[in-house]
């Protein structure tokens, strides 16, 4: 547990626009669970999460000549932070594409499921499914639906036959179709409220 | 607009819907400044929050001290530079730059920035090391890794034989795996590398992150994903890039030896290096055969008599002879038809 601790003295900020590392050793202390548990949230990779961390302080160190005191310094070291996460939240955008679009595929999605079930857990859910599937199908499901690559690129790599691809990769989204189009995801809605209402 | 910070924590305390994330996606594709606004409100939030965990960060600390020391180093010589150059400019220069050079003499013997240390992990064993900036390293049977006693700009490593990489993140500091004159770079990720000097390929399994394989050229050669392999041989140029189960290859760190879908070829040149003995396989057809097999107690003898169940071959001790020396020769296994 930690408390929430006052706010970084005057003189530790002085101390850091001169070049001190005690100061910048203090502020580390001060603010790294923080900044952490902040950048873990959004990004929701301990790794990534950790790199934010690295990055705010070297940016924070690089840039210290040019700190002003007369700002807020914990707006600061946000605005740092902001600008790291934003780009990296960006590239798992453009990098989860696929993901969510197999959600759609699998999913008829709807204004109850769009609205009312929980999102992060269905895709978790979806994931469960995949690893439910025969090794081959969930190897060849991944490639094609996750990784993107054309049924030809796959039988190249695996050295199968494309209509054997073909087959494998059928019978897994009929397999993972089946499965979630017969749940109404009662256990994965967000307000337990709208579970009640039905009885 | 509907846009307020409970969308942010919704999304940040993983309950949100599809929609929620449909919004979040739209902001950050649009460079969307409301984003900011909101997340800044959210942070201001957060602060008076109490945090019901605690992550150990120490690695960081370690890296950020180290990214900040040079530096500190300069100011000291910059200020000592102007102190002087107000007394008497002329006289001093020379004096500077004898001091300057002692300096780094001093500088190179105290932090043996050329002090390269080497380590060898044997046939028939397995050794792991942490290298200088928090990094884990496996070294597989008859394989030999060399580095530098304190990493400088780069975070760079040779290797030959088989080994397996869990680093440490540094966003400045890359990570290099030389082997084969193929470089591997990395950030923060594990994954293996296998270079044998009587193999003609290198072979990296990625099993966690994004690393970028290039050549002694540094070009490009691949940017690979994790649960990928890529074979590459750097004297033909010929490469493959396929699915693997990382896990079954880095099996071997934990003790366990896995074959999964393993021709002859490689099963026993992998039971050579890991028990330390030599097989001969007599019959060119029993090279078409392939395994799949985990071990994790068994000595040789087990070990071949599990595979010989599954297929058609034979195994024999050769009687192991005395030299002239005194010594015996190694132990050596003959495969034959059954």
């Amino acid at each position: 547990m930690q408390q929430a601790k006052p706010n970084i003295g005057k003189n530790i900020l002085l101390q850091l626009k001169e070049g001190n590392p005690k100061a910048f050793n203090s502020i580390f202390r001060h603010y790294n669970q923080r900044l952490y548990f902040f950048a873990l949230g959004y990004l929701k990779s301990e790794k990534e999460a950790e790199e934010i961390v690295q990055e705010t302080f070297l940016k924070l160190w690089e840039r210290r000549e040019h700190l002003d005191l007369t700002l807020s310094f914990h707006a600061y070291l946000f605005k740092i932070a902001f600008n790291f996460i934003q780009k990296r939240l960006q590239r798992q955008v453009k990098d989860d594409e696929l993901k969510h679009e197999l959600a759609d595929e699998l999913v008829n999605f709807d204004q109850h499921t769009s609205n009312l079930v929980n999102y992060h857990h269905l895709l978790q859910h979806i994931n469960r499914l995949i690893g439910q599937l025969p090794p081959r199908q969930a190897q060849i499901l991944k490639l094609r639906k996750l990784d993107g690559y054309s049924t030809s690129e796959i039988s190249d790599m695996l050295r199968l036959a494309s209509k054997t691809v073909e087959a494998h990769l059928t019978a897994a989204l009929k397999f993972l179709k089946e499965k979630l189009n017969a749940e109404k995801f009662d256990d994965l809605l967000l307000f337990v409220l709208t579970l009640q209402k039905k009885f | 607009m509907n846009r307020n910070t409970e969308l942010l924590k919704r999304f940040f305390s993983n309950r949100y819907s599809r929609n929620d994330y449909q919004q979040l996606k739209g902001m950050l594709q649009e460079n969307d400044p409301a984003l900011e606004e909101l997340m800044q409100q959210h942070w201001d939030e957060y602060q008076d929050e109490q945090l019901t965990q605690t992550s150990n960060l120490s690695a960081t600390q370690l890296i950020l001290h180290r990214n900040i020391q040079p530096q500190a180093k300069q100011r000291i010589i910059k200020q000592a530079f102007n102190h002087f150059s107000k007394i008497a400019a002329i006289l001093i220069v020379p004096l500077l730059l004898a001091l300057g050079f002692l300096y780094v003499q001093l500088e190179d013997f105290l932090f043996q920035q050329h002090v390269v240390v080497e380590v060898a992990s044997p046939t028939g064993s397995r050794t792991s090391l942490n290298l200088p900036d928090g990094s884990t390293v496996w070294l597989n049977g008859d394989s030999h890794i060399r580095y530098p006693a304190v990493f400088n700009k780069n975070r760079e490593v040779e290797i030959e034989g088989e080994a397996f990489f869990k680093v440490q993140s540094d966003v400045e500091h890359p990570f290099l795996v030389k082997a084969k004159g193929v470089s591997v770079k990395a950030t923060g990720t594990e994954f293996n590398v296998s270079a044998y000097a009587d193999e003609p390929e290198i072979n990296v399994i990625l099993k966690e992150g994004k690393v970028a394989v290039l050549n002694d050229q540094q070009d490009e050669l691949k940017q690979m994903a994790s649960g990928y392999q890529f074979r590459y041989n750097p004297n033909t140029n010929a490469s493959s890039y396929t699915p693997v189960n990382a896990t079954g290859y880095s099996g071997w760190i934990n003790g366990r030896l896995i074959f999964e879908n393993a021709n002859m070829v490689e099963v026993v040149k992998r039971m050579e290096r890991w028990y330390g003995v030599n097989i001969e396989v007599r019959d060119q057809e029993l090279l078409r055969l392939h395994f799949k097999a985990t071990f994790i107690h068994e000595n040789i003898e087990e070990a071949l008599k599990l595979l010989q169940a599954t297929a058609t071959f034979k195994y024999e001790f050769e009687k192991r002879k005395l030299k002239e020396d005194g010594s015996f020769t190694d132990a050596r296994i003959i495969i034959t038809k059954k």
